[in-house]
């Protein structure tokens, strides 16, 4: 059954403890386990930011922890603020937190339980 | 960082309420007018959202929001995406975006999303294949010809794949990921999830267009049991889901970060060629 945009799923093993990380930020190959690198970013959910890009009309595409997720900053706003969002092409919604979102207990955006919602149109249930 | 109308002289609340559900977790919210640049692209007065309720999942210190670029027939908002607004604006000639997925572990950091068109210094243009998307509803699906592990042909025949950023894996039925498990060495199942060797050499292709993209072995090692044993035993970077029909795959991130992967709304199709 398919949920009304597409079933993400974006595993961030936030209970995994850290493990010991040794040896230098040397590339990784084939065949040699998990590697140091992805094992800090791992247990750190370490947002790894990319290079500047190399042709125009084009965002970095930061990694977060080993390679769970892509994100990009664009600016939203006047002034123009920079935003971090996660590049999505199963989807088609654009959105970031709402100010009031940190204002009800003056943090960063409160979780809920899923609100029960009624969209004015499901098109995508099957 | 939030966006509003203390911080925001531009922002303009439409008041329509929008809900987006994703696999793990959903957000409730606005739907908002406010200026927008997309890599130096101006987008003014674009709508989207902003988020008043989100669960869990989303509550963290890694992004501020999710951009979707699959089609808008998609959207819950009903609105264009920033790549169908900046064409329709004519800042870029076609509503293309192209993404190199960078792997953490080739310590290159050269990940990279491209507005208009393809980034030709990042792949082999000898490889690009154009593909038809089979998805009526906006997502971008492409026919895998073949599946093959370490050369081997698995005969998983007629399966089609969607193509998705934003999800980690590679999520197959359930009968499908056994028959890819059986074909990698000493990997096992437990209910949905599969394990292997973080230490495994097995190389799977899926074949689109023709052409086979092999997913180097480091990205079906997706994570160790024990974080203490790197070269032990590793969550797979497939698991079994159901996606939708029984032959349909979802190819997240475990897949994309072996091709350079491009869609074109206008054409609907889609492009993966051979990173270089």
């Amino acid at each position: 059954m398919r949920v009304s945009t597409l079933s993400h799923i974006i595993i961030l093993t936030h209970d995994v403890p850290s493990g010991k990380v040794s040896g230098k930020n040397a590339a990784s190959t084939a065949g040699g386990g998990f590697s140091p690198v992805d094992a800090q970013a791992l247990s750190s959910d370490t947002l790894t930011p990319a290079e500047t890009p190399t042709t125009s009309n084009s965002l970095g595409l930061d990694i977060e922890a080993n390679d769970v997720g892509y994100i990009a900053t664009v600016q939203m706003g006047t002034p123009p603020r920079d935003f971090k969002v996660l590049m999505d092409s199963g989807s088609a919604d654009l959105w970031v937190g709402a100010e009031k979102c940190q204002s009800v207990d003056g943090s960063s955006c409160v979780s809920s339980s899923l609100d029960s919602c009624s969209p004015p149109q499901l098109t995508h249930l099957h | 960082m939030f966006l509003g109308p203390q911080s925001s002289s531009s922002f303009v609340d439409t008041q329509t309420p929008f809900n987006v559900t994703y696999g793990l977790g959903s957000v409730n919210g606005s739907i908002i007018k406010d200026d927008l640049v997309v890599a130096g692209l101006p987008l003014p007065g674009h709508t989207f959202g902003v988020a008043s309720k989100e669960t869990d999942n989303f509550v963290t210190n890694q992004f501020d929001g999710i951009m979707g670029v699959a089609q808008s027939s998609l959207s819950e908002q009903r609105t264009l995406t920033p790549v169908e607004s900046l064409a329709e604006a004519g800042s870029i000639k076609d509503a293309i975006v192209s993404f190199k997925l960078s792997r953490l572990a080739d310590q290159t950091n050269d990940g990279e999303v491209t507005f208009g068109g393809l980034d030709q210094s990042k792949f082999d243009p000898n490889t690009l294949v154009t593909l038809q998307n089979v998805n009526k509803e906006g997502f971008w699906e492409a026919a895998i010809d073949a599946v093959s592990a370490n050369g081997t042909n698995l005969n998983l025949a007629g399966r089609t794949a969607i193509l998705d950023t934003g999800t980690t894996l590679l999520i197959v039925p359930l009968a499908d990921a056994q028959a890819i498990h059986k074909a990698i060495p000493g990997a096992q199942q437990d209910k949905n999830t599969f394990v292997l060797p973080c230490t495994t050499t097995t190389s799977l292709a899926l074949k689109f267009g023709g052409r086979d993209f092999s997913i180097d072995p480091r990205d079906l090692a997706f994570a160790p049991l024990d974080p203490n044993n790197p070269t032990g035993t590793c969550v797979s970077g497939i698991s079994a889901g159901n996606v939708g029909g029984p032959n349909e795959w979802l190819a997240g991130d475990v897949f994309l970060k072996n091709a350079y992967f491009s869609t074109n709304v206008g054409a609907n199709t889609i492009q993966l060629a051979q990173l270089t």
